[in-house]
């Protein structure tokens, strides 16, 4: 009870570690969780890894031979156990054909789907916030209406449709840009850019039209908030009023947006670099789940799934960090 | 999630996609009970595991130093130079260096550039030699000396003798190594079998087999030098190119070998394989000048592309067909007038131009349209609904209504069965579409056991045959059985002049053609794309991985 007590206090001491402490826990028996279902969506894939590597024409021996060597024939928990125990000490197991470890397979695609993500932040989030704000304090305007209308729009899009519009008018119709983002031998995304630029532009659309939307949405509420009102009364110039009394208290609201963008993006990025052809993880992972590549699907959707997990903890301890009165209320 | 998208994209896209999932899954053996897989994966090979006997042809006796079937008629001389890109349609994480096993098109385009085999199909789907000069069989056709080409050296710079084809050759037929074609080699006693000379093998066989240079060109019977264990580092063939480099599921390079044994080729200077699986990117990268050639367009995708001179549609009459099929011994398709009136109350024609948007042949409910053993003399069965009408009359079913399981497994699978649908009212026939799950066709508990349903073939008369028309066949989806029918067959297929084999096979056909269960009313060629600016695709007509001219890109050339 004593210790109990002491450590309770401790922790009160420290609120903000104690949340920390909190939500990396959840995290990590939420990863325990999906790291169930991913391998029991994999189970259930239908097809086979042995007849996918020996061909069409292998015999049921050869297949048999085969997935006792990849160990496909034990018990399902013992073969969850195997892969669950490797992958917490970071061994993702192997590839099934080549047997090369699953981590240098997502190695050589993360970087690139990496500067993909980082290009799209880049152009998206500046653009985004700084067209929210607007269509906020322009609220019921012609600037208001035009952003949210063209925004509305875009909602409606989905990746692979912008992809496929951009594709045809920019690419393939003006032939400004290539169509494609594949990637030959000697080149990579840094030293032919040109290939960025469609899937950036692709994934910017599709974002933007949320964030915007989040962002005006909390820009309106602090905008019709009784502290703006107040500091409009006490003769505050209006973009003070927006800088220091609006947008200050909008930003908590915005760090929860730029989480959900990143992890839009986690998914956003598979369609597009499939869309695209370009050589990332989003497409290493379509080709693994359309070959049966189980030891693959499994690694990068766990990696996708604990980038996601870990997005949210971050955000959540940031948004605590910036409101002071939720990191003690329960 | 790749569904969801091409669902929403419309139907040509989802076409293709559909159809590239199932050969997939097919090659991974999702269903390996399918010979409709089979075939659409590329018929020549799955369809041969028991027993090879591809399309025939001449018996390999003329020595030929090219294979140059596939060379082309082009305007003026091959031009030297330049780097050929190609856009494969599948590829990932599952791809090796290995050639031993082919589940995928860009495996096969891989190991095509840096292997090669005694015999390869040419593009009139007739074995012709490539390492081999000839092959000549004794009066019963149980042994066959091959003489393979002299000089011919590996690209570490060995040179090529006898020993390297029976080392390669036992390397496949030992079961440890895994290599696909293993039970191709089944025919063959390869204890018995031995090296005469240096450039001489005689090969025992251990029952007759007329066509063995067919057995000879069968995916995945590379030649690789005696002693090799190692397949998965640097690839070492006699092949037009050199490895060079590669990332699974993304690109891989060759270099021009120039010590190559053809002279003069390869053309180009180098090949880079880029593995683009969305068909609207694939079309994409090549309008947009990223790749010189890609695989598979859809029959929608092609038309559009018909008035663009940049583009080269590379149309392919390979024998893929998705035919209807009852079972003769489930009533009431025991009576024969019934099966009659089923055939000729299909609109062939129709089929062709509206389905297959003119990118096909009409079919005569025979398999391997096309190909050498194919029996053109029978009469083309017409649309005639009075006549299938008064055949159901008389057998006493007028009207007769026609359970038929359909899907959009593949290119105008449903499309075609929903055109029956309307051609066949005018006969009295109703039919009673039932569309099942695509991915699953050919793994549900229905297909084989269904006494109607939609299926897929692309193999030559007598690779279907073997695969679907003996009591023992893995996929007799008609119920197709006679003794002497059988024991016809068997004669047929140990005769070595090809000539006189086809005739025979040739013979058989005309039972089938009367009385047998299906109903094969078209046929719809395998579609690839190129910029007009290569020259010397020559289009392959035996299906099966035999896209963009056999995938022999040591043939094509940049026209200046």
């Amino acid at each position: 009870m004593g210790t109990l007590a002491t450590t309770r206090a401790r922790w009160r001491r420290h609120p903000l570690a104690a949340y920390a402490v909190r939500r990396v826990a959840v995290g990590a028996v939420l990863l325990m969780f999906v790291s169930m279902l991913v391998f029991g969506a994999t189970q259930v894939l239908p097809g086979d890894a042995a007849s996918a590597i020996l061909g069409r024409s292998a015999t049921a021996e050869q297949k048999e031979i085969y997935r006792k060597e990849l160990g496909l024939d034990r018990p399902l928990p013992t073969q969850y156990w195997s892969w669950i125990s490797g992958v917490v000490q970071g061994d993702l197991g192997k590839t099934l054909a080549s047997r090369d470890p699953v981590t240098s397979f997502i190695s050589v695609r993360v970087g690139k789907t990496l500067v993909l993500a980082l290009a799209t932040l880049l152009v998206l989030l500046p653009v985004a916030l700084a067209l929210g704000v607007w269509a906020g304090i322009r609220r019921d305007r012609a600037a208001d209406h035009v952003i949210s209308g063209i925004s509305l729009g875009f909602i409606a899009l989905p990746e692979f449709v912008t992809g496929t519009l951009l594709i045809a008018s920019i690419a393939v119709s003006l032939k400004l840009l290539p169509p494609t983002s594949i990637i030959e031998s000697g080149q990579s995304p840094l030293t032919s850019p040109r290939i960025l630029v469609l899937p950036v532009l692709t994934l910017c659309i599709t974002a933007a039209a949320y964030i915007i939307r989040m962002i005006r949405a909390g820009v309106v509420e602090s905008m019709s908030s009784d502290y703006v009102q107040m500091a409009r009364l006490n003769g505050v110039p209006e973009w003070r009023v927006v800088v220091r009394h609006a947008l200050r208290n909008s930003l908590a609201p915005t760090v929860q947006v730029l989480a959900l963008t990143v992890q839009y993006l986690i998914g956003g990025i598979v369609i597009v670099e499939t869309v695209f052809a370009y050589p990332g993880l989003g497409q290493g992972l379509v080709q693994a789940v359309i070959a049966r590549d189980i030891p693959t699907v499994q690694g990068v959707a766990m990696l996708l799934a604990a980038i996601y997990v870990v997005i949210n903890i971050l955000a959540d301890f940031v948004v605590v960090l910036l409101i002071p009165k939720l990191r003690t209320s329960q | 999630m790749k569904n969801d998208r091409d669902n929403r994209s419309g139907a040509p896209r989802e076409r293709l996609t559909r159809r590239e999932l199932i050969e997939r899954s097919a090659a991974f053996g999702a269903f390996l009970s399918v010979p409709a897989l089979i075939a659409a994966c590329g018929g020549g090979g799955g369809g041969q595991e028991t027993a090879p006997s591809p399309p025939a042809a001449s018996t390999g006796g003329a020595p030929s130093a090219s294979t140059s079937a596939s060379t082309t008629p082009a305007a003026g001389a091959p031009k030297r130079g330049g780097k050929l890109r190609v856009g494969l349609n599948d590829g990932g994480a599952t791809d090796t260096l290995s050639p031993w096993n082919i589940p995928s098109y860009n495996s096969d385009a891989r190991a095509e550039q840096v292997y090669e085999r005694l015999y390869k199909y040419d593009a009139n789907g007739a074995p012709a030699p490539r390492l081999a000069e000839s092959a000549d069989s004794n009066a019963d056709a149980t042994v066959w000396q091959v003489k393979i080409q002299s000089g011919v050296t590996f690209h570490d710079g060995k040179t090529l003798t006898a020993d390297d084809v029976l080392y390669s050759f036992r390397y496949v037929a030992d079961e440890k190594n895994k290599a696909e074609s293993l039970a191709r080699l089944e025919p063959i006693d390869l204890a018995a079998s031995k090296k005469v000379s240096d450039t001489e093998i005689e090969f025992h066989l251990k029952r007759p087999i007329g066509d063995f240079p067919g057995l000879l060109s069968e995916k995945a019977l590379w030649i690789v030098p005696d002693g090799a264990t190692e397949f998965t580092k640097q690839p070492n063939g006699t092949g037009p190119f050199t490895f060079v480099e590669w990332q699974p599921g993304v690109r891989a390079l060759y270099k021009r070998n120039p010590n190559y044994w053809q002279s003069g080729k390869p053309y180009v200077d180098e090949v880079e394989i880029l593995i683009i699986t969305d068909p609207a990117a694939r079309l994409n990268a090549l309008l947009g000048a990223q790749v010189d050639e890609i695989t598979f367009v859809d029959f929608v995708q092609a038309k559009a592309q018909e008035g663009n001179a940049a583009i080269q549609i590379v149309n392919a009459a390979q024998p893929q067909t998705n035919p209807f099929y009852v079972q003769l011994d489930a009533p009431p398709y025991t009576d024969n007038r019934i099966r009659e009136a089923l055939k000729l109350a299909v609109d062939r024609e129709a089929m062709v131009q509206k389905v297959e948007l003119g990118f096909g042949t009409v079919g005569n409910d025979l398999f391997g349209k096309g190909l050498p053993s194919y029996n053109d003399a029978l009469p083309q069965r017409q649309y005639d609904p009075e006549k299938a009408a008064s055949l159901l009359k008389a057998a006493g079913q007028h009207p007769f209504t026609l359970p038929l399981p359909s899907s959009a497994a593949l290119p105008g699978m449903l499309e075609s069965a929903t055109a029956y649908k309307e051609q066949a009212k005018a006969a009295g026939i109703t039919v009673q579409l039932q569309k099942l799950d695509a991915g699953s066709y050919f793994a549900n508990d229905k297909y084989l056991k269904s006494p109607t349903y939609q299926t897929n073939w692309g193999q030559s008369f007598e690779s279907q045959a073997q695969d679907g028309l003996f009591k023992d066949s893995p996929y007799n989806e008609t119920h197709w059985y006679s003794k002497t029918w059988a024991e016809g067959f068997r004669k047929a297929q140990a005769i070595p002049d090809a000539d006189k084999r086809n005739a025979a096979y040739k013979d058989l056909q005309v039972p089938l053609y009367k009385e047998g269960g299906y109903v094969v009313f078209a046929f719809f060629n395998t579609l690839d794309a190129a910029s007009s600016k290569v020259m010397g695709i020559v289009p392959y007509i035996a299906s099966g991985y035999e896209n963009l001219g056999g995938f022999d890109f040591k043939d094509h050339w940049f026209a200046p």
